[in-house]
Formats: structure tokens, C-alpha cells, sequence
């Protein structure tokens, strides 16, 4: 259990220094803002609020991770009921579920839309494409990694 | 898989929360286990039968395995 406080503590210290990252970026997102989309104002707020919403989401959600964690290092039956959580195999096959199965669903989606795009628009043709074929790398660098790990 | 998880939990007098406890997982694997529909890795598996002084195949039934 000793291990775990300190992955806990590890990811505190990481969390808060996220924090802090992501403070600093709302504020000079503000003052950056201003001087870049100067032609399109509808579009700056949306690309504003569109940052801004994801950094303090992030924020939102560390700050209670931080809580959690910390109370959980305070009392023993707390850390074990987390440890618990977090190593439950039956939770784990359902991350690894997801995040296979997510994957593909999107790579089926994004091919769908680059190819439909391509009759449309350029530039989002190549943006989708650019996507999926980061995707496709990632799916297949991942692939090679753990074939050769298992 | 079909196990007698339920059965020998009753026996010893335990609750879903109190296994999850003692054999490392959450409450909601030893439902799914008892529901058939999730089967126990080979490690859990051997924590739940040595919990109740069993063995494996004392616990989960092997029967409908399928032999390639």
C-alpha cells in the first residue's frame, strides 16, 4: 500500500502542477486572443469559449481528484476502498473494452466523414484526414508495443 | 461460468461487500460473478476459493468449458 500512497502523492503533485499550467494559459489565452483573431469576431468567442471550457473542465475535474486522493491518504480504509476500485479487474476489461472498441467506432466514423468530405470541402478533408491517419498510426504503433510486451 | 459463489457466501455468512473486501475487488465484480456474466481471472479465482478453503474447481464450474 506503500506504493500507492506514492503513485497518489506523485499524482497531486502532477494534477496541481496541471492546475497552475492551466490557470496561467486562461489568462494569457486572453490577452493572445486579442491580437490574433482580430477578422472574425463570432469565431475568436467561440474558439475563446471552446478553450476555455476544456482547461476549466480539466481543472474542475483534477481539483476533485486531488480531494479524493487526499482524503483517501488520510485514512486507511479510504486508500484500500480506492486501491480496490482502481485495480478491480472487472473494471479494468470495461476500460480496455472502451477504449478498443471506441477506437474503432472512430476510425470507422472519421473514414466515413473524410470521404464524404472530399466532395465538399478541402480543407476539412484534409484536417479529417490528417486525423485518421493519426489515429491509424497510433492504433498500429500500440498494436506492435504490446505484442511485443505480452 | 456458473459458480457457487453465492451459495458458499450465504454459508459463511458473508455479504457481497464483505468478499469484495477480503478478494480485492469491488462489490459490483461479485455480482457479475454470481450473475454469470463476467468470469473470474485465474488470480481471483484462486483468492475466492482459498477465502471460503476451497479449491477452484470446488468453486466454478468447468463443466461448459469448451475444448478446442
Amino acid at each position: 500500500m506503500e506504493k500507492f500512497k506514492n503513485v497518489l502523492n506523485k499524482r497531486i503533485v502532477v494534477m496541481n502542477t496541471f492546475n497552475l499550467l492551466a490557470v496561467s494559459f486562461i489568462a494569457l489565452s486572453n490577452i493572445y486572443r486579442s491580437t490574433i483573431y482580430t477578422k472574425n469576431v463570432d469565431i475568436a468567442d467561440m474558439i475563446h469559449g471552446f478553450q476555455l471550457g476544456i482547461f476549466v473542465g480539466l481543472e474542475f475535474m483534477m481539483v476533485m481528484f486531488v480531494f479524493r486522493y487526499r482524503k483517501a491518504l488520510k485514512s486507511e480504509t479510504e486508500l484500500k476502498k480506492l486501491y480496490i476500485e482502481e485495480m478491480d479487474e472487472r473494471r479494468k476489461l470495461i476500460k480496455d473494452k472502451i477504449g478498443g472498441t471506441g477506437l474503432n467506432i472512430c476510425l470507422g466514423g472519421i473514414a466515413t466523414a473524410t470521404i464524404i468530405s472530399g466532395f465538399f470541402n478541402e480543407v476539412v478533408f484534409l484536417s479529417l484526414m490528417g486525423a485518421l491517419i493519426f489515429m491509424a498510426l497510433v492504433k498500429g504503433i500500440l498494436k506492435v508495443y504490446y505484442r511485443n510486451k505480452f | 461460468m456458473k459458480t457457487r459463489i453465492q451459495e458458499l457466501r450465504k454459508k459463511h455468512k458473508m455479504s457481497q461487500e464483505e468478499l469484495a473486501m477480503v478478494v480485492g475487488v469491488t462489490r459490483q465484480t461479485i455480482t457479475s460473478l454470481e450473475g454469470e456474466k463476467y468470469t473470474a481471472s485465474l488470480i481471483l479465482a484462486y483468492k475466492i476459493a482459498k477465502n471460503f478453503g476451497l479449491t477452484i474447481e470446488e468453486v466454478f464450474d468447468f463443466s461448459e468449458v469448451e475444448e478446442v
